[in-house]
């Protein structure tokens, strides 16, 4: 287990204390309430941030007030003892590091034009055959996703298909391609350890490396991706050009495409390719380097993202006003609500209902339960949430990290995103900008579409748990 | 969502109009005078010499249009419609002494600019002594107006054709000075819009796609060992007074411009006071 999750499990100890059933139920509520806020974000016109933040500022209130909280000093590991708020030691700072790091490396690096410049030479090389176009964008959103983040690969891939179509007279087809593609962000968010935040949140509690992540990961999000996007061929009935003209036409219209007109510095490209790759190869062999190991993958996607910024020294501050402060201030908010939480025993009140779904004893059914639960809840709210108090009440059940139930969760908590729109942030992006083109999808539309593809991929999903894991 | 704008925007600016060639050869030339045979004889001569090197057709025929044979506009559009020249040849203020003055083109060229859809190349009056002591030379200097329309392969093309071999081509772009300034002046006007940064933006911007469709023109061109210069002008100026001091600088002898704009039932915008003031030299009207 790695050091958070330790620090996790003996504060969880710690927090086996005599609480009130009603102020546990009193916590519940709040915690109902949170989560029915944020599944009505967009109806109440409030960031994430200031609806979790919100509730932090009463759970804490309430925590002090009903004596729940730890207050006093905290011991270091060399037995120094510091204060600190309560609620600084709450957050995860390990995670909130790589989302940071992450982020800023990515805006920095496809500053490069090296995102778009793969993105539109995959569009020349399919000589504008739409099969071959939803073939390819369809493998590069999965890819895309693992390596950068879904909702960024969501932006480059939505938006380029926007533009190619387009250009290619095919607008009709983009329903098709959005939606196949906002599909597959959350098939390709499963790829790494990395790729989504509940992957992080799940995999750190876990003690799960990088590189077992993917191994296990990747013969799922192979056979997903395939089966998705032969279904929507399919469904959306996207074929290949058949006749000559129609092939030299398309290639034409394609080959007006410059992969080179982002690419400002020739230089910054190349090493942007090699920082990128040295990036996910220093995350995989984080686990096993000497130094880097102690220091944690929060320290190499800051560090990397430190040296990219080197380029744009003058300008740094352009980029922190780039970063999503509204995310990481509600992961901060959120990693404090779901200590309170625990402090008042409500964590506990949901593992024992998680308890009777998974039984007293690993068993296949209740695995399969917890997957297809933690989809159907993961669908009408955030995953977060979900995945961050799963991963806390398995790590307070001591679950061993080789157990199949981490695997639910994280499958659960990403496959969900593809039930609902709102399942998902990408998926949030591939319907806005299918509104953008002015494409009627209603929230029944996107369902009434979609849930093909996600029962699908939640089925194969149980059966590969199940089965492989 | 503004990202998702950044690269829309990303993608629809690596989207460039790429120039495709195409080979014109002009079977038939019509020229058009207002006046008799004989009077007419030195224009005609003129003209046949001036058009000594585009490619001609097998079949290449002239046919010269004398004052009697026409009157009024709905004459010569008959005349056009019915014979449909590659190419119609003529001078302002046909049937008319207004050719003195430098307001007008005349009632028959105004409708027939509009209306035909042959090329006019439109010569110096034969009467008047404005026109430009190279003006029937050979066009070993070319100059394209390509800021009417983005990525006109038909009036680069056309504009190929008629240099000279070895001769030079000048594609030039001009954006509006006075209608750009008029949007920066908007844009000052609103706070949360950086001025300086809009304006080096946009400028940038409005020259970049011109320039790129320009650099197409040049490779293909190149490509295709057309034994032909070409130099590109890319620039924010005063329309017509910037075009008159690139004609000067490089001594130009025929202009080519687009005269049809889908949007209104008169000239394109800047062909109109171009052609009125332009009248030292050859003007080609497509």
């Amino acid at each position: 287990m790695t050091s958070e999750s330790s620090y996790i499990a003996e504060t969880a100890a710690y927090a086996i204390h005599h609480v009130s059933a009603e102020v546990t139920l009193l916590f519940t509520s709040l915690l109902v309430a949170l989560i029915v806020s944020l599944a009505f974000e967009e109806k109440l016109h409030a960031k994430k941030s200031l609806i979790v933040g919100v509730f932090s500022v009463v759970c804490l209130l309430l925590g002090a007030y009903f004596n729940l909280l730890p207050f006093g000093e905290l011991t270091l590991p060399n037995g120094h003892k510091i204060e600190m708020p309560v609620f600084i030691p709450a957050v995860d700072w390990g995670v909130i590091g790589i989302i940071l790091g992450s982020s800023l490396f990515v805006d920095v690096t496809s500053k490069s034009g090296l995102f778009t410049w793969i993105a539109i030479k995959l569009t020349k090389a399919s000589k504008g055959d739409p099969l071959k176009l939803l073939w390819y964008y369809g493998l590069m959103t999965v890819v895309f996703s693992a390596v950068l983040n879904n909702v960024t690969a969501m932006i480059i891939v939505g938006s380029l298909s926007g533009v190619s179509l387009k250009k290619l007279k095919n607008t009709d087809k983009l329903l098709g391609f959005l939606l196949i593609e906002g599909l597959l962000t959350n098939i390709g968010g499963l790829l790494t350890l990395i790729s989504s935040v509940p992957n992080i949140i799940v995999g750190h509690a876990a003690g799960i490396s990088f590189v077992t992540f993917f191994v296990k990961a990747s013969p799922y999000v192979c056979v997903a991706t395939g089966l998705t996007i032969f279904m929507g061929a399919k469904i959306f009935k996207i074929k290949s050009l058949v006749s000559d003209e129609e092939k030299h036409a398309a290639e034409k219209l394609v080959a007006s495409f410059d992969e080179n007109d982002g690419v400002v510095s020739k230089a910054f490209f190349r090493f942007a390719a090699f920082m990128l790759v040295a990036f996910i190869t220093m995350i995989a062999a984080t686990s096993v380097l000497p130094l880097i190991r102690n220091l944690g993958m929060s320290f190499v996607a800051i560090s990397f993202s430190i040296v990219m910024l080197i380029r744009y020294k003058s300008e740094v501050d352009q980029f922190y006003k780039a970063i999503d402060w509204d995310l990481i201030g509600f992961f901060a908010a959120l990693f404090i609500v779901i200590n309170v939480m625990e402090h008042a025993q409500v964590l506990g009140l949901i593992g024992e209902g998680i308890g009777k779904i998974i039984g007293e004893t690993e068993n296949l059914m209740g695995t399969g339960a917890l997957l297809i639960s933690s989809a159907v809840f993961s669908s009408v709210t955030d995953n977060i949430p979900l995945s961050a108090m799963l991963a806390k009440i398995l790590t307070a059940k001591q679950v061993a990290s080789s157990s199949p139930l981490w695997w639910a969760v994280v499958f659960g908590a990403n496959l969900g995103g593809n039930l609902t729109p709102i399942g998902s942030a990408s998926t949030l992006v591939a319907v806005t900008i299918i509104h953008k083109y002015n494409i009627n999808l209603p929230f029944a539309g996107f369902v009434k579409k979609a849930l093909p593809f996600a029962m699908l991929h939640i089925a194969i999903a149980v059966v590969y748990v199940l089965a492989f894991l | 969502m503004t990202q998702i704008d950044q690269f829309e925007s990303v993608f629809r600016s690596a989207v460039k109009d790429i120039f495709h060639y195409e080979e014109i050869i002009f079977k038939s030339v019509m020229i058009i005078t207002d006046k008799a045979e004989k009077e007419a004889a030195s224009f005609v001569e003129n003209v046949k010499k001036l058009l000594n090197t585009i490619p001609k057709g097998d079949t290449f025929s002239w046919r010269i249009v004398h004052g009697h044979e026409f009157d009024s506009a709905k004459d010569i559009i008959d005349l056009v419609e019915k014979e449909k020249p590659d190419l119609v040849c003529t001078y302002r203020n046909l049937h008319s002494r207004a050719w003195s003055f430098k307001f007008s083109l005349g009632a028959h060229l105004d409708v027939l600019l509009q209306v035909s859809s042959s090329p006019v190349l439109l010569l110096p009056h034969p009467d008047a002594s404005y026109a430009a002591k190279h003006a029937f030379d050979t066009p070993n200097s070319v100059m394209a107006v390509t800021d009417q329309i983005s990525a006109d392969d038909r009036l680069v093309n056309n504009a190929v054709r008629f240099t000279a071999k070895n001769g030079t081509l000048y594609l030039v772009h001009i954006e509006n000075r006075m209608v750009f300034e008029k949007f920066i002046d908007v844009i000052s006007k609103i706070s949360s819009i950086n001025t300086d940064e809009a304006r080096l933006n946009i400028e940038s911007r409005l020259l970049k796609e011109p320039a790129d469709y320009i650099k197409s023109c040049i490779r293909i061109i190149k490509e295709l060992g057309l034994l032909v210069m070409m130099e590109a002008v890319v620039d924010i100026g005063h329309h017509v007074g910037k075009y008159r001091e690139l004609i000067d600088k490089y001594r130009v002898n025929m202009l080519v411009m687009n005269t049809k704009d889908d949007e209104q039932l008169a000239m394109h915008r800047i062909a109109y006071p171009l052609a009125i003031e332009l009248r030292e030299i050859p003007l080609l009207m497509l």
